[in-house]
């Protein structure tokens, strides 16, 4: 079973999405594309409770093209380690511009998430808001997976997830479920996901 | 009284030498683990470094001479964002 998804992670390539606060003195580097959205994000995380960073992002899920500019802090409100478990919730929050057709605006940026996993399930939720003058947007997402096998610390692991993301100022597939395979390798992890209209999406992350 | 602390110092180096190993709590996600590989294997004073996600421990094997002390294992483990459940040492 572990061969059959090493070859399934060197057909495919990866995407990704990791907890914001990682280890004390870490470096996230951070790349999600979509077709009608990307994101890139650089965190630091000052201390294993809390992570600053940058993080750009364009998308056209409303028409226009738009891009955002943005600083932010992740918080780890609280954390739960248990012998075969972990659970966490944390809090987001930035601010910076949006580069709008033909305008340049303030933007702020808020947002919640909660996971629990141990070596073979995972659940999250995530939910957060992007503010400028006027409008809001949003960004719901729920995730529910499991291991096939489990996999070592030094070793490549593979999670099959059930994605149910909601995008509700988007002008088109506002609701869009699909499976993601997310793989990681020591300190690189990545995702690929469909949805289901059939859009691909990709993402990557590494801590240094 | 010199040699009585000397001795004490010894027989306290002695008992701290050898092989460590630390239950660790939280420890399910290899990649969200990584913290611990970057911060041991930079350490001049361990010679092998070794996790195991089954047994949910960290294991260490110190140079000759060298170690590291209980509240510096528990300070990086805590660092990177788990719980030390207890710290066991063997050998001498």
């Amino acid at each position: 079973v572990k061969r059959f998804f090493v070859l399934i992670s060197l057909a495919f390539f990866a995407r990704a999405e990791a907890h914001p606060v990682a280890f004390k003195g870490a470096i996230g580097l951070m790349a999600y594309q979509q077709a009608d959205m990307l994101e890139w994000q650089a965190l630091y995380s000052v201390t294993n409770r809390y992570s600053l960073g940058v993080d750009y992002i364009w998308d056209t899920m409303e028409g226009p093209a738009r891009r955002l500019l943005l600083a932010r802090v992740n918080w780890l409100a609280h954390r739960w380690n248990g012998s075969d478990h972990q659970a966490n919730i944390y809090v987001s929050a930035g601010g910076g511009a949006a580069f709008l057709t033909g305008a340049t605006q303030g933007a702020g940026l808020g947002g919640l998430e909660a996971d629990y996993e141990t070596r073979r399930v995972y659940f999250s939720g995530k939910t957060q808001g992007i503010f400028t003058r006027g409008s809001g947007y949003w960004f719901h997402q729920l995730r529910a997976g499991f291991a096939p096998y489990l996999g070592d610390y030094e070793g490549l692991n593979t999670w099959l997830i059930v994605q149910l993301q909601s995008f509700p100022q988007a002008s088109a597939d506002k609701l869009r479920v699909g499976p993601v395979l997310r793989q990681f390798y020591k300190n690189v992890l990545w995702e690929l996901g469909v949805s289901s209209q059939g859009a691909w999406s990709f993402n990557f992350m590494v801590h240094l | 009284m010199k040699r009585l602390m000397a001795l004490l110092l010894l027989v306290s180096s002695l008992a701290h030498a050898g092989d460590v190993t630390v239950h660790v709590q939280g420890m399910v996600c290899s990649f969200c683990a990584q913290g611990l590989s970057k911060k041991f294997q930079s350490e001049k004073a361990v010679e092998t470094f070794k996790v195991s996600l089954d047994e949910k421990v960290v294991q260490l094997k110190f140079k000759q001479g060298q170690n590291l002390t209980d509240e510096y294992l528990k300070e990086v483990i805590t660092e990177s964002g788990l719980n030390v459940e207890k710290i066991v040492r063997s050998g001498s």
